[in-house]
């Protein structure tokens, strides 16, 4: 949250350099503008790199969740800290022998997706072991908190658990329904890749005007014009931002 | 732009420009102002504004109103639709007053659909995997 505050910050800043590209543009101003181009082309790097950063945690996962049958999503929770708990810090380690099926071995060329660190017995003892953990569930009661079950409740929902989930994707996700996962990915991942897209098309107009295309030209009516799509990428940003990270 | 001209002032003339320029920093210090206020919304959570209003909690109604505003001063000043003549603003705006709803209604049609169906649906939470 704090972090995407501060990635929304350094959009609308580099948005604004781009203004100023557009206006020392009006007044022929070359150095000016390439400075204010260069400012823009590195604000947007770094929310690229942000978004990137962003995408990372969230695919590498951060608490792990347990999936049963029916595809709901079953995060533990500790009563006597109220709070989620991480699968590492209460699974036990079993020796167990199960490695990540690859496609080399095996006569059907198949192979699965790897193997989270931590395996569903493993959870499973862990949660037997330590009475104080319990299972939160992803829908929420009237208040809007999620409904967390007591002890009994949840070990009857665990005795249908099939996998360990770590992480999101566009198939399975950690933090709640895969279709929430699934838009978040394909909403920020189009407005990442238009930004990408953008830095792109910004660095060929800052050569260009480091060559001193648009001063030979008379106007620099081509920095409006990716400036014009630079705003627009901003302006999906807003939306974004609202929606995806504040409602 | 053939001109290079300017409207200098934002507010509806409550606040003057002297400079093109100056005028971009005011409307940054401006979106600043507002997106501060969103961040600290999201991060506290007001209990009181999260009793509902026409279906949605009041704190979504504020974000989705401080949106729009930064929209509008995005677009009026970042994209320099406040100097163009009312014929080409009105060729923007006119077609989104008409999309923009017509966009809203499929998706909470469709979205309402969807969650009717995770709610008390035929037997699965995940359309994925089955």
């Amino acid at each position: 949250m704090y972090y995407v505050a501060l990635m929304t910050f350094i959009l609308i800043f580099s948005s604004v350099t781009m203004v100023l590209a557009v206006d020392a543009g009006h007044n022929n101003n070359k150095n000016r503008v390439a400075f204010y181009m260069l400012l823009t082309i590195i604000g947007g790097a770094v929310f690229v790199g942000s978004q990137a950063w962003e995408w990372k945690n969230f695919i590498k996962g951060e608490y792990g969740a347990v999936e049963i049958q029916n595809g709901e999503i079953l995060q533990f929770y500790n009563l006597e800290e109220g709070k989620r708990i991480p699968i590492d810090e209460f699974a036990l380690s079993l020796t167990q022998e199960r490695i990540t099926h690859d496609d080399n071995v095996g006569i059907w060329y198949q192979s699965e997706s790897k193997l989270p660190e931590t395996s569903l017995d493993e959870v499973l003892a862990g949660f037997e072991n330590n009475q104080n953990l319990t299972v939160r569930l992803e829908q929420i009661d009237e208040s809007g908190h999620k409904i967390i079950l007591n002890r009994e409740e949840a070990e009857a929902k665990l005795k249908s658990a099939t996998r360990v989930v770590k992480g999101a994707n566009l198939i399975r996700n950690e933090y709640g329904n895969p279709l929430f996962a699934d838009f978040f990915f394909f909403i920020t991942g189009f407005h990442g890749f238009h930004v990408f897209s953008g830095v792109i098309i910004n660095i060929i107009i800052f050569i260009n005007v480091l060559l001193g295309t648009y001063e030979r030209r008379g106007h620099y009516d081509m920095v409006e014009k990716v400036g014009l799509y630079w705003h627009f990428v901003d302006l999906v940003w807003v939306f974004v931002f609202t929606f995806f990270y504040l409602v | 732009m053939a001109n290079h001209e300017h409207k200098l002032e934002i507010f509806r003339g409550l606040l003057k420009f002297k400079s093109n320029v100056q005028k971009i920093w005011g409307v940054l210090i401006f979106l600043s102002i507002v997106t501060a206020i969103e961040v600290a919304l999201g991060i506290l959570k007001p209990p009181i504004l999260l009793n509902y209003f026409l279906g949605l909690k009041l704190i979504n109604w504020m974000f989705i109103i401080m949106t729009i505003i930064k929209a509008y001063y995005i677009t009026w000043d970042f994209m320099h639709v406040r100097d163009e003549k009312p014929f080409l603003k009105n060729t923007i705006i006119v077609p989104l007053l008409i999309l923009i709803p017509f966009l809203l209604f499929i998706l909470l049609w469709e979205g309402s659909y969807i969650f009717d169906i995770m709610l008390d649906g035929l037997k699965e939470w995940d359309f994925d995997i089955y």
